[in-house]
């Protein structure tokens, strides 16, 4: 069955007069109908890139140099900004981090509620604002009539959120990239917010890309999870599988580094060293430096992906022939 | 940087443009061909040739000549003269009124802050225009014919500055206010250097380059007040005129078709203004990119 | 409520001071005395006159009667024309009116959607030409151009008039020349003439606020929600941009005060500005000094408005929790 979204080999490089990086490299992965895709990385891993490339939103510099992303099967990065429009919503919706900076302050937010429903139903006014009080009371908007006249900076952050995913599902795409949606607000909120995106994302259907730097929160929401570093692929697979046997060293850090609350207090466990930046990636494997089994070969050669059990990893010794050679010393 | 202008074509030929201007200015009694000042070299009987014509002794105006018989091309030069004379004296001006202001304001803070504060979002709403024609006008209601035609460029000067003068203060006292609580006049306070040279010798140099755009900003603008003042007859006294009076003058023709009278010394005024104005955003795009607009 | 009320305290306090600018400079300036009896008056007259005029009263007093005479609308006579400065400035200022609100039509009319499509549109020649007429057009000075579209318009086709205004209406006090053909011709050049530096002004400000809206996160929302980009550019960014832009073209309209005292001159429109003009050649004290608290009155009075309608425009400012603007 044709997945999806289906990414290929994406480039996206940043480019200048004086210097271009690379900043996402090879990255491949699919997304099918109705699964929850975790993606998850450091700061600067170029996770949100990769959300905004699948959107067609990268600002200049940023441009993607190489790959292809086919939706439903269809090239959908060649297409034409005019040829692109009509997808954008019906098919593929975004949900950004932050909530208040996502709604625009003088419009209320019943009006982006029934504008949003509008461009994509054809209904009267009246239907779309019924429409758009019941996508309120699904997001758990207390207050619904009400709160249809108030101004987005009326409503407190959790609030807003619930508006932000009841706009992007007002769509009924296929496909909603959530760009780190909880990272602004507090913990307690942000189970919530997380329960209710895939609460409707399973009443509907909906494929869901959920971008997140906590690894944490991605687990609980994703069906499956990839792992990016520097800017490629490190490993993905079913979300069971990395958080009980994690191939690559960087996601084995990762889980590692988890607190853990049903475990004496121990010292929390860090992955030293830091990700290099896109202009400064080091030969071979990007993590060699910091990787605690590396060997010779990982300084050498960038990993391809390789299978093991229903994961793949890029990293060396997943290889047969590579682990075989022995030494498993740290690179200075 | 003074290499980097060659990269600009735009800044370059308003550079050179502006450079060969400011030598015919004040090199005008060098170069100008005739001396526009000297009632001698006015031949009424001249007056208002189109350009390019020659006079009835052999005399040969490339642009023509003004009621009075005067060449135009001299006048002008002397014109643009006064103009930049009354242009850059009155940002220099206003530029230490402003920086002054800004700085006492900024440092001390207090009465004097609030009051110089106050006066300056007031002034702010205001044309430049407006603030210097009701100065001049008002002080030349106030002075007889005599006393006017000596004190008229110095009211001038005053008027035009107080027009322009907020923005300086502004930016200077907000970027004294930061200064003072860095370290280094912490340092210099703690070791006993007295406030003037506190004031003068280390936050003055740190607010030099604001300023210093804010006047780039400000010198096309003093120029044309200067001329639409001098235009409306109340700038410059008729000995020393500028390009304004020139056009004022000019004007009174223009229903003869005479234009060139007027237009000439207007296209040269024009040309002045752009050729500072487009300096002055390179310039500007060079010190201080944060006020590049998009 | 309470805005409003310290708004309006803010505006006394300017008014006042002006008063006192106003107050010194038609007292102090000049002999109000030689003025009124002329040079060959007798020592007798000029006493009798000097008390007739309170003029030894002490100034504070002198100064509250000023305030109490311009409250009721007795701004003096004018030593030019000998009669009342405020029947001289009601009878010029329906023509200054009439330009002004014409040029500023104009200047909003056109500037407006000039600023939308450059600042949308950033590629294409026509943004790159009116973005390199803007440059020059604000090294015009206005007196120029006035000039220039008299000779191409007036003197050289014939077309418009190039002085006056026409054959009025009179509408019991108010005159217009609206109503009239002469009337609207002779509205053209100076309108077209106030009006060009206030669109360069707007078109560039409607600019710069349209790009600073569009990059917003709410902008990249809307679009990655697929509403239309047309809706996008009018309704989402032009409606937040309009805030700041209504601001200013209100307070332009003070600007016109300035402006038109030089396009009356070149034109020689019959309306305030020409008054003033006139008033500073002649050292005309009253007039000079009723036209400082008339333009610090309007420009006070236009700042109020904006003031008052800004949380009509602006919902994050109607509540009192969010005075100011939201970040």
């Amino acid at each position: 069955m044709t997945p999806l979204l289906s990414v290929e080999k994406l480039s996206v490089r940043v480019g200048g007069l004086t210097s271009a990086a690379t900043v996402i490299d090879d990255l491949s992965f699919e997304v099918s109908a109705g699964e929850v895709l975790g993606i998850v990385g450091e700061s600067g891993a170029g996770k949100s890139l990769t959300g905004m490339a699948i959107l067609r939103l990268l600002d200049p510099p940023l441009v993607q140099a190489a790959g292809q992303i086919r939706l439903d099967g269809r090239r959908i990065d060649t297409l034409s900004p005019r040829d692109f429009e009509p997808l954008r919503g019906k098919h593929i919706a975004a949900v950004f981090q932050n909530a208040l900076s996502s709604l625009n302050p003088i419009m209320t937010i019943g009006r982006q509620l029934v504008e949003t429903i509008a461009v994509h139903h054809l209904l009267s006014r009246v239907q779309a604002e019924e429409r758009a009080e019941g996508l309120l009371a699904e997001v758990g908007m207390p207050g619904v009539r009400a709160r249809f006249s108030a101004y987005p900076h009326q409503l407190s952050g959790g609030m807003r959120q619930r508006v932000v995913l009841a706009l992007a599902f007002a769509c009924e795409p296929a496909l909603i990239i959530a760009d780190e949606p909880t990272s602004a607000l507090d913990v307690s909120l942000q189970g919530q917010i997380v329960g209710l995106l895939k609460g409707m994302s399973r009443d509907r259907g909906t494929a869901v890309i959920f971008i997140s730097h906590d690894i944490g929160l991605v687990a609980e929401t994703a069906d499956r999870v990839a792992v990016l570093y520097a800017g490629r692929l490190a490993e993905i697979g079913p979300v069971a599988n990395l958080l009980q046997a994690p191939r690559h060293p960087y996601t084995r850090g990762l889980i590692a580094s988890i607190p853990r609350m049903d475990r004496p207090l121990q010292r929390l466990a860090q992955i030293e060293g830091t990700m290099p930046s896109p202009g400064s990636r080091p030969s071979g494997c990007a993590f060699h430096p910091r990787c605690p089994v590396a060997i010779d070969r990982c300084r050498l050669e960038q990993p391809p992906l390789i299978a093991r059990d229903r994961v793949r990893a890029a990293c060396w010794l997943l290889d047969p022939d590579a682990a075989a050679e022995t030494g498993t010393t740290r690179d200075a | 940087m003074r290499l980097e202008i060659l990269k600009a074509p735009v800044a370059f030929w308003s550079a050179l443009v502006l450079a060969c201007l400011c030598i015919a200015a004040f090199g005008a009694p060098l170069l100008a061909p005739y001396d526009a000042f000297d009632p001698g070299s006015a031949n009424v009987a001249d007056a208002r040739l189109p350009p390019g014509s020659h006079g009835l002794f052999g005399d040969s105006y490339p642009l023509g000549t003004d009621p009075q018989g005067r060449d135009l091309l001299s006048a002008m030069m002397y014109g643009l003269r006064t103009s930049l004379a009354v242009g850059f004296g009155s940002v220099a001006l206003a530029a230490l009124m402003g920086v002054t202001l800004g700085l006492l304001s900024g440092y001390f803070g207090g009465i004097l802050d609030a009051v110089v504060m106050r006066i300056a979002d007031i002034q702010l709403s205001l044309p430049p225009i407006l603030v210097a024609l009701l100065i001049d006008g008002v002080t030349l209601a106030m002075l007889d014919r005599a006393r006017y035609d000596l004190l008229a460029v110095p009211t001038l000067i005053l008027a035009i500055s107080t027009s322009l003068w907020v923005q300086f203060a502004r930016t200077v006292r907000a970027r004294t206010q930061i200064e003072k609580n860095k370290d280094y006049v912490l340092a210099a306070r703690i070791s006993g250097v007295g406030m003037f040279r506190v004031l003068t010798a280390h936050i003055l140099p740190n607010v030099g380059v604001p300023a210093l755009v804010i006047a780039t900003v400000n010198l096309a603008v003093a120029i044309l007040v200067e001329a639409t003042l001098s235009f409306l007859g109340v700038g410059v006294p008729a000995t020393q005129p500028s390009l304004g009076t020139l056009v004022r003058i000019g004007n009174e023709f223009l229903f003869s078709g005479d234009w060139w009278m007027s237009i000439l010394p207007g296209g040269l005024l024009v040309a002045v203004a752009l050729s500072i104005n487009l300096l002055g955003d390179w310039l500007r795009d060079r010190l201080d990119p944060t006020t590049r607009t998009p | 409520m309470a805005f409003v009320l310290r708004r309006l305290l803010h505006a006394s306090i300017v008014l006042l001071a002006t008063g006192f600018i106003s107050f010194v400079i038609i007292r102090y300036v000049g002999d109000p005395v030689n003025n009124m009896v002329g040079q060959t008056a007798t020592l007798a007259e000029r006493e009798a006159m000097h008390r007739a005029l309170g003029l030894d009263d002490p100034a504070a007093a002198q100064f509250l009667r000023f305030l109490g005479n311009v409250l009721s609308g007795n701004l003096g006579v004018s030593y030019r024309y000998g009669e009342p400065v405020a029947k001289l400035i009601r009878e010029r200022a329906p023509a200054s009116l009439e330009l002004s609100l014409s040029a500023m039509l104009l200047a909003a009319g056109l500037g407006i959607p000039l600023g939308v499509w450059t600042a949308i549109d950033k590629g294409s020649l026509l943004t790159r030409i009116l973005l390199a007429l803007s440059v020059v057009g604000v090294a015009l000075p206005t007196f120029l151009v006035g000039i220039v579209l008299i000779l191409v318009f007036a003197v050289n086709l014939g077309w418009l008039p190039a002085f006056g205004r026409g054959a009025v209406t009179d509408l019991g006090g108010w005159t217009t020349g609206l109503l009239t053909v002469s009337g609207l011709k002779a509205l053209v050049l100076p309108s077209l003439t106030l009006g060009l530096f206030q669109m360069t002004l707007i078109m560039r400000l409607v600019r710069a606020e349209v790009s600073q809206v569009m990059r917003a996160s709410f902008i990249t929302f809307a679009v990655s929600r697929g509403v239309p980009r047309r809706s996008i550019y009018f309704r989402h960014a032009l409606g937040n941009a309009l805030l700041p832009v209504i601001t200013i073209v209100a307070l332009q309209f003070g600007n016109l005060f300035a402006f038109s005292i030089i396009v009356e001159t070149v034109f020689q429109w019959p309306g305030l500005g020409l008054l003033v003009i006139q008033a500073i050649q002649f050292a005309d004290v009253p007039v000079l000094s009723a036209y400082l608290v008339l333009v610090s009155g309007v420009f006070a009075l236009l700042n109020l408005l904006v003031d008052i309608l800004s949380p009509a425009i602006d919902p994050r400012l109607r509540d009192a929790s969010h005075q100011g603007r939201a970040a």
